[in-house]
């Protein structure tokens, strides 16, 4: 019998750059689609780099309901936010006013919030004044806004929760409401990670940091571990899931996705906006004790790796350290040569590849990757995994500031019968 | 340019712009529906917003105190008709330079 509350996973939303359903991004990610594009929302090409894994408007939308105005009307991570969960309680199979509105909660990543709206309103009020900004410029930024959203939209009574933790919020999170149901005060969570913040500051933010990929050939970038590789691409988007408690979940007859093993946060880097090895090793060893996993029980992991030379290899050197040399496992894959970088979004997309892969078995090739990193070649980065069918998937994300966070899944494990 | 529209009244060229504003018909509005949530569905916020958007269709702006005063769409038509008339340069036809909007 087991001795804690066990999380599970019994509803999936997405709204990505290769589609508003997780099936879209399930079949996406195998076939080695790509949602890289030259960047269409403004123009681009006085930045170092222009192009975007952008979310196709028209390919996703809210339900009409409460507080549909203030959605249309907020930045765009809210609407995303707002469709994914929306999508991820319609995949619940039950109504969520049926769970226990106090012990039901939602906790959301994100990075900036409403930069959209942000860089939007300075220009209005430069160039018209200050008495144009509209009323609802505070509320259609504040990061917050996108969990207080769809909580009261569900008609939550218990708590909802912002981390606005860089590219770790999503990941984080999903952690803490995994605690949330392990401590009993939660039957069930609604988690996601959002962004979305193809704005003209972003790229020449980024730009100043020699961060964006420079290359226009969509086909060829990100390249995520690649002896090549040459920056980020710059995606957006929402993903989401409830996370049950086992027990409720099964005494409802529910779809169970997959289970959530472990979770672990550590702070430290080696320079601001630059993680360390020893500080992501940590945080992978720690993810794994919560898990209750060895390192040779881990088949894949799917890593930060964004396409930037020095984080790269300093996730691949923790990876190195804290993974026994073993030809087979873990597997090792980047999802961001499909989807570009989502940022607080990015360990939720994280997540919804490896229960897409849990199920079908079959793990996604890291896009554009050819020549892997000279030192870590030995690795195992495919074309063939060598590990038969993926059962525990490690997934990591770091963030600027110092942020480590890692989520252990499962497939859906039988529960054992004591 | 539409001749229904040429020939709008400025009672009738303001609903027309809070419909836009709403994205819905609301020509059903009467001259004493109040300015709220029982009528056109504005809570305080966009209220605030939607008058800024009329003021870029009348090309005025709207006095602070006057918001204030705002109580029934009629109350809205009578301040865009003082506002525009009380514009240096006289903009009668409140900020609509191509169409004749009528007094009435």
């Amino acid at each position: 019998m087991c001795d804690r509350r066990r999380v599970v996973l019994t509803g999936i939303g997405v709204v990505s750059c290769l589609g508003a359903t997780f099936g879209e991004l399930a079949s996406g990610l195998v076939e080695g689609k790509s949602g890289v594009r030259a960047l269409t929302r403004f123009d681009a090409t006085r930045f170092p780099g222009s192009l975007a894994a952008e979310v196709r408007d028209g390919s996703f939308a809210a339900a009409e309901g409460p507080y549909s105005y203030e959605i249309r009307r907020a930045g765009r991570f809210v609407q995303y936010a707002v469709a994914a969960a929306e999508s991820a309680v319609a995949d619940l199979g039950m109504p969520w006013r049926e769970l226990p509105p106090d012990r039901a909660g939602v906790y959301l990543g994100v990075s900036t919030g409403g930069l959209d709206e942000m860089e939007a309103a300075v220009l209005r009020q430069e160039q018209r004044g200050p008495g144009k900004i509209s009323p609802y410029q505070i509320t259609s930024m504040l990061p917050n806004m996108a969990a207080g959203l769809i909580a009261m939209r569900l008609g939550c009574s218990g708590p909802h929760y912002t981390f606005n933790a860089a590219c770790a919020g999503g990941t984080q999170a999903i952690g803490e409401a995994m605690h949330g149901i392990r401590a009993g005060r939660l039957v069930s969570a609604l988690v996601c990670g959002a962004d979305g913040v193809l704005t003209p500051i972003a790229y020449s933010s980024f730009g100043a940091m020699r961060m964006l990929a420079a290359s226009a050939d969509v086909e060829s970038v990100p390249r995520p571990f690649d002896e090549s590789s040459n920056g980020i691409v710059l995606g957006e988007g929402a993903a989401a899931f409830v996370l049950e408690d086992r027990e409720h979940a099964e005494a409802r007859g529910a779809t169970i996705y997959a289970e959530l093993l472990g979770y672990a946060a550590t702070t430290g880097g080696a320079r601001v906006a630059l993680q360390s090895k020893d500080d992501v090793w940590r945080c992978m060893e720690a993810t794994l004790e919560d898990a209750r996993l060895r390192a040779a029980e881990v088949d894949a992991i799917y890593a930060q790796a964004a396409g930037i030379r020095q984080g790269d290899e300093c996730e691949l050197e923790a990876i190195e350290a804290a993974f026994p040399p073993d030809r087979m496992r873990p597997a090792i894959l980047s999802i961001k040569g499909h989807i570009g970088h989502t940022f607080a979004a990015s360990g939720p997309f994280n997540v919804a590849g490896a229960v897409a892969a849990l199920r079908s078995g079959k793990l996604p090739k890291t896009r554009n990757l050819r020549a892997p990193l000279a030192r870590f070649a030995h690795m195992n980065f495919g074309p063939d995994y060598r590990v038969p069918r993926p059962r525990n998937i490690l997934i990591n994300t770091y963030g600027f500031g110092g942020l480590n966070a890692s989520l252990c899944v499962a497939g859906a494990r039988p529960t054992l019968q004591s | 340019m539409d001749v229904s529209i040429q020939s709008e009244t400025l009672y009738q060229r303001t609903v027309r712009h809070i419909s836009e504003y709403l994205e819905k018909d609301m020509s059903h509005l009467q001259p004493g529906t109040p300015l709220n949530a029982a009528g056109p569905g504005l809570d305080s916020l966009r209220l605030y917003e939607m008058m800024l958007y009329l003021e870029d269709c009348f090309g005025v702006s709207f006095e602070e105190s006057a918001l204030a005063k705002l109580t029934t769409v009629q109350s809205l038509v009578d301040l865009i008709r003082s506002t525009s008339t009380s514009r240096p340069d006289g903009a009668a036809s409140a900020g609509a330079p191509a169409a004749s909007t009528t007094e009435e």
